[in-house]
């Protein structure tokens, strides 16, 4: 009772806020005539909590593409050809949320009908809407009880290599419960959201720190934790020859000190669609330099025969003989449509 | 001149001197052979020809061979014609390229009776190429050859004579050539004549 107590204001406010958002919904660009190509699912965070019984309603927004066809052509006396490509503009406008069709992976945990979820019975659950081909994004449910154990999630990567003695344990925890938390057995704190974030500091070698959630009414706890291999980056292991994979193509960089700097300088391969025809740029260069905190942090960049290449590579080290991360590129050339994209790699250090 | 030039000129018109013992001339009652080598202007009447490949006049070689008796030659006649220029791209900024090869044969019969002006009117076999692409390779969907051959038509000519000295004559001659095709862009009902109005200056050799 004192939980409902507590929470009553707040729930009133939602409820509130409910009307509010029923009130300022559009349906995006026609109407009567709706065609997104995704949707969106709009909470307030990445994973809700609930109790049984307990309702939220969900906004959404769909994604409209709005595509237009451009025709080359080229003309002789006699010979005539013509090429043809679409380009898309996306706008993102809300959806009324009665409009599309929604989805839970167990109505026994949690129902949802026209964006309003309600909860059950302890568990998880996984809502999403659809309309036509578009399908949302899901967002995790958790109806929780006193008869459960907290949910405790901690930032990735489980195993990170780092190169100075301070690095910080992040993640997040569920709400509602009055969870207890503890890092390596001492009382952390989280905000409303449930989000924490601690400083440590590092020995040189191997840290491990456990971060446990208790649940004060039945001591039933969740248990994660986060790994830093530190080193100081001159004996950390990482220079020399790295070869990696993006999904279609290897490249390789080198790892090397220069100046005090641990500098990455390499060259990639990017494959690419333009105009529905294949690209492929070669020599694109990767610059850039190991910051403390053991991230990559590279720029990409070529430029030749017209074709501007500008991007990043940005990536943390596992251990001392791989590394991952994430790269974007941005591809232009005058009458070209610009071509973006981002993916993913690893690298072993040879 | 050098030696080997005047030597060469020598046998040149001692050649040009037998024939002209050896040889007849038009209107001769004897079959007789027809050699001629023509030069001229050439318009093809195909639209935007002008547009794309340059307004000014575009040589024209002819070659002739013939056999005829008295003033009626059957003659067949081969032309060569090509051009450069810029294609048409439209929806993007891109310079387009164009090149043009076309061939015409005849085949038609050729009256001397109103000389100094003769008239022929021939049978025309048409063949045609013609490249478009852009000045960037990534554009390739932008590159086309047409092609089209056996196309037929006629043509006509009226043509003034100057005998220069026995069996070699002079000539000035205006033609037009009709031979009508389907384009690519013009396909359907519009006809593209592939000819057009020449005016050639030539040699012509009666043996």
């Amino acid at each position: 009772m004192d939980f409902f107590a507590n929470k009553l204001p707040l729930l009133i406010i939602a409820c509130l806020a409910m009307v509010g958002y029923s009130c300022e919904e559009t349906t995006g660009p026609g109407e009567d005539d709706l065609h997104p190509i995704a949707l969106q699912l709009v909470a307030e965070a990445d994973t809700l909590l609930l109790l049984p019984s307990q309702d939220y309603s969900l906004r959404v927004q769909g994604i409209f593409a709005e595509s237009t066809e451009n025709i080359i052509t080229n003309s002789g006396v006699l010979a005539d050809t013509s090429f043809t490509y679409i380009t898309t503009d996306t706008t993102i406008s809300m959806i009324n949320a009665s409009i599309p069709a929604w989805h839970s992976s167990d109505v026994n945990v949690a129902r949802v009908s026209k964006g309003k979820i309600t909860g059950v019975a302890p568990g998880l659950a996984v809502i999403w809407a659809s309309l036509a081909n578009a399908v949302s994004d899901s967002l995790p449910i958790i109806v929780s009880s006193p008869q459960l154990p907290p949910y405790l999630v901690i930032d990735p990567p489980p195993t990170q290599l780092i190169f100075q003695d301070h690095a910080e344990v992040s993640g997040w925890v569920t709400v509602g419960l009055n969870v207890g938390l503890t890092l390596n057995g001492v009382s952390l704190e989280y905000d409303e959201d449930g989000r924490f974030s601690e400083g440590v500091v590092l020995d040189e070698g191997s840290n491990t720190f456990e971060v446990i959630a208790t649940n004060p009414d039945n001591s039933l706890t969740t248990t994660k934790s986060k790994h830093y291999i530190y080193y100081p980056i001159a004996s950390a292991g990482i220079t020399g020859h790295w070869e990696g994979e993006t999904l279609t193509r290897p490249f390789d960089f080198d790892l090397y000190e220069l100046f005090g700097i641990y500098v990455i300088y390499g060259t990639m391969t990017i494959d690419a669609t333009i105009l529905g025809g294949p690209l492929l740029v070669q020599d694109v260069i990767i610059a850039g330099q190991i910051d403390e905190n053991g991230s990559i942090d590279a720029t990409l960049s070529r430029d030749s025969a017209g074709i501007v290449v500008t991007g990043f590579l940005n990536g943390v080290f596992l251990s001392t003989g791989t590394a991952e991360g994430v790269f974007g590129i941005t591809i232009t050339k005058e009458n070209w449509p610009t071509v973006t994209a981002t993916a993913r790699w690893t690298a072993e250090r040879k | 001149m050098t030696d080997p030039q005047i030597k060469m000129c020598k046998y040149v018109i001692t050649i040009i001197a037998t024939l002209t013992i050896l040889q007849g001339g038009i209107g001769d009652s004897r079959l007789s052979l027809l050699g001629e080598a023509r030069g001229g202007v050439f318009r093809p009447d195909a639209p935007n020809f002008a547009k794309i490949y340059g307004s000014d006049d575009k040589m024209l070689p002819v070659l002739a061979f013939g056999i005829g008796y008295k003033d009626v030659y059957m003659v067949a006649r081969y032309r060569l014609f090509e051009a450069s220029g810029q294609s048409l791209v439209a929806g993007i900024d891109l310079a387009g390229t164009a090149e043009w090869r076309e061939e015409i044969i005849t085949l038609g019969l050729r009256t001397y009776e109103f000389r100094p002006l003769y008239f022929e009117l021939a049978y025309a076999l048409g063949f045609v190429e013609e490249s478009i692409s852009t000045e960037q390779p990534e554009y390739s969907a932008l590159n086309r050859t047409f092609i089209t051959k056996d196309n037929q038509g006629l043509s006509a000519a009226i043509g003034l004579t100057i005998k220069l000295i026995t069996g070699i004559y002079l000539t000035g001659e205006l033609e037009y050539i009709y031979i009508p095709i389907n384009s690519e862009i013009e396909a359907g009902n519009e006809k593209v004549n592939l000819g057009g109005p020449s005016f050639s200056i030539g040699l012509s050799l009666v043996l």
